[in-house]
């Protein structure tokens, strides 16, 4: 038995074509091959059957659906029986009250898609991947569940297969482009970048494509047709990456040729790599206080005034069109004082990043010790005065990064810079950072004054200066009053700050804070959150903070960096993040136990709400439903998803206005927790 | 008869007369310089100092004779007096032995060694000369000087009374420091 | 971005900019020796050895069968002594100096200081002399009992101070190189111990006749070759320079120690032990 989902939805028999009925008994069968051999609720498949409104018969509507499917199985000799060769086929198991379709994954020509793209991945072959990639994508005859499924349903179901499908093609062309096949994929890449015109990575493919197929002008009006759309429609510039491209393709850089070696997206890479050069210094558009600007010439002075402070006369700069002329006139004069300013002040590369906000910045940090990599090819940019935090489970590679970052370990290749001080430069490095390492001792028979006093020392303060700064940090971390104590009677939580005070003490550029909640009580971990909150809101430092809690994360860091083996799986803002993985389609919802069953009731009276108690405990209530559906002209059986976001406020309204008080509620699947573990595979 | 006492008495006082000179004809025959011999004398006779005490003694090692001697080697002895008190040179003078130069006739050389009284007691010190030379070595004669007498008095330089405030007081005070260091750490703060 | 022009401005990080301190060797040498002394082991090793001085003084000083010469032999086991505790208590502190601070967790904020890693090195051998120094110091007072009536205190005060600082810096400059790579404070500790040991242990066999090789075993270990020195002078009563022969090894011990760890020996001072770099 052979079932067919990468289009219309249809199953096989070694006798042709089974008959799978109405349109909701193939969506029934989609979802559990989509699921082969898991347990799916029946609510469930009444959620996907009836997205609105389902009918008070549902589930018995559901139980009559998969017999007659099971019925179809069995006419074409699936459903269990033993066929003339001893095999058996697929099979709708019943377990409780969920359904599954027990069947050989690769049967289903969804997860053959899945397995044939993991190993066209992994070949290294070109040629072969090509092959295997194409023989994948020609599995799709037609959009995911078409027919069977609404829309929304769909797009809910096969978001993941439709990315997968898009990564493919990308791989795809990029073996194509690295083949020398630009010619043929041309036409290709026209469509997929007109039917995708927000995907960056194709239309950097069919850039090169145009470029190596002679048809520069082409490719460039390809660039500038995006960046202006991007610009208009999203506010966006296009990635550096393509700003990149586009640049190389200006030059006519021999390495785009084929056989130049050159990725067909090139990788990330720093915002300058490079001793800028006398024309486009500042090359690609710096966006700064809502201005892109482009420094297109600038010409060192001939005496320069010293190695470290060139002089520098900046004679044009060209703000990028899409920003009104007066705004822009206005905030290019600002941004002209802030660039001198800056570039005067220290090198190029410093000035240069310290205008851009980078205060922090590595680029392929690599760190093997003989055949384990701890941490593999990290590459990733801070801003100043942002909260960066790091995450990742036990031996993600957390720690070496940190202790890379701080040059207490040595990486194996790859670079990094702290207010563009590059990373061979240690001690400058450690001038600028601030450090809280993860396992740090302290002398117990010192005083909390002595040595902070002593570290300050180290830092080349004299005497009293150091002194005044110990005490001045150590009320600013609040231990003022116990100064002069001994630190082996300082408490755990006591110590952390006693830590995060000596990280400012050189007042740094950048700090680096590792599990400072680590082993504290929750007063001590809100103490010490909090502490963290203050230093970028005081000195507007940039805070790299390596956390196991992720409750914390969520409250105090803007940007977020998981890391799995040592690479990073994701890198984006917190909502981001949680938005990537959010279902958000049910919550937890606490209310008073004895006022749990008013809850109750006021729920289920919605419609498409289901209430069921978690666990044993009365006054933790489970709350599913979809979306809200507004009515569509293309027909009852369509609808459109409106904002996932508040899918679950009307539920809460609703059991305000019976009167029952909200202790807590939470969305399930919007938590950073579900993010990172569907990120890094849970516990190892 | 009267004859015969004057004659006897002349030859007993030859006799007598010869017998005494013979000791200082022999003595000198002995002390007299044979053709190769040397000539060896200290510049004092006696000397007294405690123990522990240094002092340099002098010697002059002198060729009387008309011809030159070969190369020679001079050696310092110090004998012990007392049966009970045992001597080690090399205890009393690190340079026991020297040399000297083949002296002309007439010629002498002057000797110097620092000695130091590790014994207390009574002690002779002299000194030796043989013929050191190539083709003389480890033959005859030897010179030797006269001796020096020495007596050393004893000295008690170390007894437990005198040891005892700073076998006391050392640790007493390391003691107390320690105590105060400790102190000092475990002031509550 | 709504930050001002001028906020940017200030906010370009740098430096604390603060008058200038001590020399950071300095600063660590200090700290080290205040954690030795106040409330470290330097007082305790210091009672522990001036009882063994003051036991080794009574004896002697109420024997009165002691002669000129067995006096001076007990002056020179005076000075020997001094020299062996002393050098042994440096060693231990040396020894404990990396792998003690690793163990205790406080050496990672040691090394993100903009301090040089000689510097730190510069400064726990500081720190771990000061205990030889010290030792010598107790010691003056019973050489001066034990010598006054010999005639040999300067000379056997001046030779214990030669001696025991050649080995004193030499020994520990080893011991700081092996607490740098041992993985434990135990293993630094025991290698250490174990490597005075070896090195002592000859000088009290019994003066066996020896060959060439037993000859130039003796001359090329320091502390047997240190104790010779001492034995030359103060009981042979040999000039100074009659035997100088005796120091080369202790002199080049103390050199290439030093120059070793103030060179290439000093990058060994970091996080982890090990000989390789991490």
């Amino acid at each position: 038995m052979e079932f067919r989902l990468l289009g219309p939805v249809e199953a096989w028999s070694d006798s042709g074509p089974v008959d799978l009925g109405p349109r909701q008994q193939r969506l029934l069968l989609a979802v559990l091959a989509l699921k082969v051999n898991r347990l799916v609720p029946v609510h469930q498949l009444v959620d996907l059957t009836w997205p609105s409104a389902p009918p008070q018969t549902a589930q018995h509507a559901i139980h009559v659906r998969i017999s007659g499917l099971r019925a179809a199985l069995a006419v074409a000799g699936g459903n269990g029986s033993t066929r003339s060769n001893g095999s058996t086929g697929a099979a709708i198991v019943t377990r409780g009250a969920a359904y599954m379709l027990s069947a050989d994954p690769m049967s289903i020509d969804a997860h053959r898609f899945r397995a044939l793209v993991g190993q066209a991945r992994s070949e290294t072959d070109d040629v072969v991947k090509v092959g295997m990639f194409r023989q994948a994508i020609e599995m799709w005859r037609g959009p995911a569940l078409a027919g069977a499924a609404m829309q929304a349903v769909a797009d809910q179901l096969c978001r993941g297969l439709d990315e997968i499908r898009l990564m493919a093609v990308e791989d795809c062309l990029d073996a194509e482009l690295r083949l020398g096949r630009h010619r043929s994929v041309v036409d290709e890449l026209t469509d997929l970048a007109a039917e995708h015109p927000y995907q960056q990575r194709l239309l950097g493919q069919l850039m090169l494509a145009l470029y190596r197929a002679g048809r520069t002008p082409e490719a460039l009006n390809a660039y500038l047709s995006a960046q202006s759309r991007l610009v208009d429609e999203l506010g966006l510039d296009p990635e550096p990456r393509l700003q990149a491209l586009y640049r190389r393709i200006l030059r006519g850089d021999p390495a785009l040729d084929p056989g130049g070696g050159i990725d067909p997206v090139p990788q990330p890479r720093a915002l300058l790599d490079a001793v800028p050069q006398p024309r486009a210094v500042l090359d690609p558009p710096v966006v700064e206080h809502g201005v892109a600007v482009r420094v297109v010439d600038a010409a060192p002075p001939a005496v320069p005034t010293s190695p470290e402070v060139p002089a520098v006369a900046v004679r044009a700069v060209e703000a990028v069109p899409g920003q009104s002329a007066a705004h822009r006139t206005r905030r290019l004069f600002r941004l002209l004082g802030l660039m001198t300013t800056r570039i005067l002040a220290g090198s190029w590369r410093k000035g240069v990043l310290a205008m851009a906000g980078l205060t922090l910045e590595a680029l392929r940090l690599t760190k093997r010790y003989g055949g384990r990599t701890a941490v593999d090819e990290l590459s990733f940019t801070a801003q100043q005065g942002e909260v960066l935090g790091l995450l990742g489970s036990n031996g993600a590679g957390k720690t070496t990064t940190i202790r890379l970052l701080t040059t207490m370990l040595r990486p194996t290749s790859g670079e990094f810079s702290v207010t563009g001080i590059p990373h061979t430069s240690q001690t400058e490095i450690r001038r600028r950072v601030g450090v809280l390492p993860e396992s740090a001792g302290y002398p117990g028979h010192q005083t909390g004054l002595d040595y902070l006093a002593y570290q300050a020392r180290l830092f080349g303060m004299n005497r009293s200066d150091a002194a005044r700064a110990a005490g001045r940090l150590l009320a600013e971390v609040g231990l003022e009053h116990r100064a002069t104590s001994r630190i082996s009677t300082y408490s755990r939580g006591m110590r952390q700050r006693l830590g995060i005070a000596r990280a400012l003490l050189n007042e740094p550029a950048v700090v680096l804070l590792d599990e400072p909640t680590l082993g504290l009580d929750p007063a001590g971990q809100r103490q010490v959150i909090s502490l963290v909150r203050d230093i970028v809101g005081r000195t507007g430092a940039t805070v790299v903070l390596s956390t196991h809690t992720l409750p914390e994360v969520e409250e105090v860091c803007s940007r977020v960096l998981i890391l799995d083996a040592g690479r990073v799986v994701m890198s984006d803002s917190v909502s981001e993040v949680t938005r990537a993985v959010a279902a958000r389609r049910s919550g937890l919802l606490r209310v008073p136990a004895e006022l749990a069953g008013r809850a109750t009731a006021a729920l289920s009276a919605l419609p498409g709400v289901t209430v069921e108690m978690v666990g044993d405990r009365p006054d933790l209530l489970r709350v599913s439903r979809t979306a809200p559906v507004v009515p569509s002209t293309a027909g009852p059986d369509v609808g459109d998803l409106v904002d996932p976001d508040a899918a679950m406020n009307p539920a809460l309204q609703a059991v305000l206005n019976a009167g029952v008080p909200v202790l807590s509620y939470e969305v399930e699947g919007a938590r950073l927790t579900d993010a990172f573990l569907s990120m890094t595979g849970g516990v190892r | 008869m009267r004859p015969m006492l004057p004659v006897g008495g002349t030859l007993v006082a030859l006799t007598a007369l010869l017998a005494l000179a013979a000791p200082i004809a022999a003595a000198r025959a002995v002390a007299a310089p044979l053709v190769d011999a040397i000539e060896v004398s200290l510049d004092r006779s006696r000397h007294s100092t405690a123990v522990g005490d240094r002092f340099v003694l002098r010697s002059l090692v002198s060729n009387p004779g008309p011809s030159a001697t070969d190369r020679l080697i001079a050696h310092l002895n110090v004998a012990s007096l007392t049966s009970e008190v045992y001597v080690d040179p090399e205890d009393w003078s690190a340079e026991r032995t020297q040399e000297v130069q083949a002296l002309a006739p007439g010629a002498s050389a002057e000797l110097d060694w620092e000695l130091q009284a590790v014994n207390a007691g009574s002690f002779a010190v002299y000194v030796v000369v043989l013929p050191g030379g190539a083709a003389t070595a480890g033959t005859g004669p030897l010179a030797v000087s006269p001796p020096l007498h020495l007596r050393v008095a004893g000295r008690r330089t170390l007894n437990a009374g005198g040891a005892l405030p700073v076998v006391l007081a050392v640790p007493l005070l390391l003691a107390a420091l320690t105590v105060v260091a400790r102190s000092r750490i475990g002031r509550p703060g | 971005m709504t930050a001002d022009v001028g906020d940017e401005a200030r906010t370009v990080h740098a430096p604390a900019e603060a008058r200038r301190g001590d020399a950071s060797w300095r600063v660590v040498a200090g700290q080290e020796t205040r954690d030795l002394w106040i409330s470290g082991r330097g007082p305790v090793l210091l009672f522990g050895f001036s009882l063994l001085m003051s036991v080794v003084t009574y004896l002697a000083a109420s024997n009165s069968a002691l002669n000129f010469l067995e006096q001076r032999e007990t002056v020179n086991l005076a000075v020997q002594i001094a020299v062996t505790v002393g050098v042994l208590v440096t060693l231990i502190a040396s020894a404990d100096a990396i792998s003690g601070e690793r163990e205790r967790g406080t050496l990672e904020n040691l090394l993100l200081t903009p301090v040089s890693r000689r510097a730190i090195a510069v400064g726990k051998l500081t720190a771990a002399l000061s205990l030889w120094f010290a030792a010598f110091l107790v010691s003056v007072p019973y050489v001066w009992v034990l010598g006054r009536g010999v005639s040999l205190v300067a000379e056997a005060l001046l030779l214990s101070l030669l001696v025991g600082t050649l080995l004193a810096v030499g020994l520990a400059v080893l011991g700081l190189l092996v607490s740098s790579v041992s993985s434990s404070n135990k293993l630094s500790l025991s290698v250490s111990l174990f490597l005075l040991l070896a090195l002592f242990t000859p000088t009290q066999l019994p003066a066996l006749p020896q060959g060439w090789f037993g000859t130039l075993l003796g001359r090329l270990n320091p502390v047997d070759a240190g104790m010779n020195y001492l034995d030359a002078v103060l009981v042979a009563g040999h000039g100074w320079t009659a035997d100088l022969f005796w120091l080369v090894s202790p002199v080049v011990l103390a050199v290439v120690a030093g120059g070793v760890l103030i060179g290439p020996g000093s990058r060994m001072v970091r996080l982890f032990g090990g000989v390789r770099a991490r």
